[in-house]
């Protein structure tokens, strides 16, 4: 893990017109906001292109951005990531091929099947987009509730009880029922 | 109900992707770079295929590659115009971080001008020897102020050339006068001269400074780079999304430059392209031609003034009342003459009705304040105000958020919800009524 030292001079130097330190810090941080991306976006490719979006506004609008602490760099990304996804999702098609999750990883341990996962992962992607966000944060990112519910902008209790539905809504769609 | 997710929350938490590998790392940062870099390429243009952005860039290359040249012309120059035009045309194809850097040097670059003008060094236009005579002059004005004295000679119908000169005493400036000017005997400029003495340093508008620009070449530039503005427009039909958003701000910030044009001013926009190696666009006006040509990387500007008959005869003769301005642009001719009395063949592209609003009428906050309801609705974005009243009902983002911005400015709201985006760009583009003062 990079020292916040380390990525706070490459930030301002970057924003001095550095191009090399650009290229640093996206290789430093592009495999983690591809993390962030990849789960909301229908397939790697698509996945990909708001990745190339996202670090191109990252870029322009860097001298906007005040350095204070590494968390604050990571949220400046994913906002511009977000606002990219909500952007690209309109052009979407709800339904997702299988073909498009070609790049979901094969999870070892005997009893799981891969096959099953997939299926998981169509019926997530069909979902409404907040039950699809509140479960991307709570299993595929694993944060806590209290976390989530301060992102979105919920009480902790009310966020359990959309959590819950959520998954009731991913059941009847993969007809678990 | 079962109300136990146990079992697709497990299958929930085993969702994974393949991380980004380094070959797609690279793929995505080579875009990200081609992209950042398009702004930039002044220099090499073999990425480019398309003749629709050749001539984008053989306009940007050529604006560009003036700076030099333009840098240091002053107000006066034909070729002011065009340095007032690249400055914009630069920042604002910059990145955003480096506007201001942009801005500050060319801040700094009218001051100098500025200064230049008011030195009187030898760049401000001399009139011509004929246009000084004896008959023609009506008055000369020494003001000795106490750093440095001021020399006017007004001549013909109200032109005015003032230079400034050591000469403290009525006789040396008789004498400076007459060296500068030597049609003009000692003893006119005796009867002529009006000698007054200053306790104080001069100022800038003691030396008159804004009546140097001629109001010739103020027109003769403004119109050439209208046409570069149309010729932008027409341009950007053919380009991706993204590159006419660049040439839409472009084109925004040139009309935003251009002052008042002249009515019924027609010109003349020509490209040649033989081959890839060389481009030229004309720009040409009733006043005179703004040639940009191409060659081999070389990039050179000239003005020149054309026989005024030879080239409204040409309008009258092959003025087409059809304003598609495509069909002008792409005029493609294999002559290089410069001989423009065979040039039936260019479209003569009648301007673009001058955006008078947009360069004429600015409002204040306190104007834009007023009409905060949504009956009566303005707002701002990013410097231009706008009437979206009838937008509100309209909008596809629901009529909340545009009602919400009655008599306020929305300028974040705006970049940060439709920032980049082509058509809510022109949408409001079309609901423009001025500028904010």
């Amino acid at each position: 893990m990079e020292t916040t030292l380390e990525l706070q001079s490459l930030v301002s130097s970057a924003q001095a017109g550095d191009e090399e330190s650009f290229r640093v810090l996206y290789s430093m941080l592009s495999p983690r906001v591809f993390r962030f991306i990849r789960p909301r976006a229908k397939s790697r490719e698509d996945a990909l292109d708001v990745l190339q979006e996202t670090f191109i506004d990252f870029w322009k609008g860097m001298s906007r951005f005040s350095y204070q602490g590494d968390s604050s760099l990571d949220a400046f990304l994913y906002r511009i990531a977000s606002r990219k996804l909500s952007r690209v999702f309109r052009l979407w098609k709800r339904e997702v091929s299988l073909e498009s999750l070609g790049d979901v990883a094969d999870v070892e341990g005997q009893e799981s099947d891969h096959g099953a996962v997939l299926d998981v992962v169509k019926a997530l992607q069909s979902l409404k987009s907040v039950d699809k966000e509140i479960l991307i944060l709570r299993h595929i990112e694993g944060q806590s509730f209290s976390n989530i519910a301060t992102l979105l902008g919920h009480t902790e209790n009310a966020l359990k009880v959309r959590h819950h539905r959520a998954l009731s809504r991913l059941k009847q769609t993969l007809h678990y029922e | 109900m079962n109300n136990n997710h146990q079992d697709i929350e497990k299958a929930l938490s085993e969702i994974s992707f393949r991380t980004l590998s380094n070959e797609e790392q690279a793929r995505v940062l080579s875009s990200i770079v081609a992209v950042q870099k398009k702004p930039l390429l002044f220099n090499s243009n073999k990425n480019f295929m398309y003749k629709s952005i050749i001539i984008a860039l053989v306009l940007a290359v050529g604006l560009g590659g003036t700076v030099a040249l333009a840098d240091n012309s002053v107000p006066g120059d034909p070729l002011f115009g065009i340095d007032r035009a690249v400055e914009n045309l630069r920042l604002s194809l910059a990145s955003s971080e480096k506007k201001n850097e942009l801005r500050i040097s060319f801040a700094g670059e009218r001051v100098k001008e500025i200064e230049r003008i008011t030195t009187s060094s030898p760049s401000m236009s001399r009139p011509a020897a004929t246009d000084v005579t004896e008959s023609t002059v009506t008055r000369i004005e020494a003001d000795v102020f106490t750093n440095e004295t001021v020399i006017k000679i007004e001549y013909g119908t109200n032109k005015k050339f003032v230079f400034t000169s050591n000469a403290k005493t009525r006789v040396l400036v008789v004498e400076d006068v007459n060296k500068n000017f030597t049609v003009l005997s000692k003893a006119f400029i005796e009867t002529k001269l009006d000698f007054k003495a200053e306790d104080r340093s001069s100022r800038a508008d003691d030396r008159d400074s804004s009546s140097d620009i001629s109001s010739e070449d103020k027109i003769r530039v403004t119109t050439g780079i209208n046409a570069a503005i149309s010729l932008l427009n027409s341009v950007s039909a053919s380009l991706d999304a993204n590159s006419s958003i660049r040439l839409k701000a472009i084109t925004d910030e040139l009309n935003r430059y251009l002052g008042t044009l002249p009515p019924n001013s027609t010109v003349d926009v020509r490209i040649d392209s033989d081959d890839d190696d060389e481009s030229r666009i004309d720009l040409r006006t009733v006043d005179g031609r703004i040639r940009i040509e191409m060659k081999d990387g070389e990039i050179k500007i000239k003005t020149k003034d054309d026989d005024k008959s030879s080239v409204s005869s040409n309008n009258n003769g092959s003025r087409d009342d059809d304003d598609d301005d495509d069909e002008g642009d792409d005029d493609s001719r294999g002559s290089r003459d410069d001989d423009n009395d065979d040039d039936n063949g260019g479209a003569i592209i009648p301007l673009p009705p001058v955006p008078a609003p947009i360069t004429t009428t600015s409002y204040t906050m306190t104007d834009v304040k007023l009409h905060n309801v949504q009956s009566n609705c303005w707002t701002t974005v990013n410097g231009s105000v706008y009437d979206v009243t009838s937008w509100i009902s309209q909008h596809p983002g629901g009529s909340a958020a545009i009602a919400s911005m009655c008599g306020v400015d929305a300028s974040s709201a705006f970049n940060g919800q439709h920032g980049g985006q082509s058509r809510p760009v022109s949408e409001l583009a079309s609901f423009k009524i001025g500028v904010l003062k």
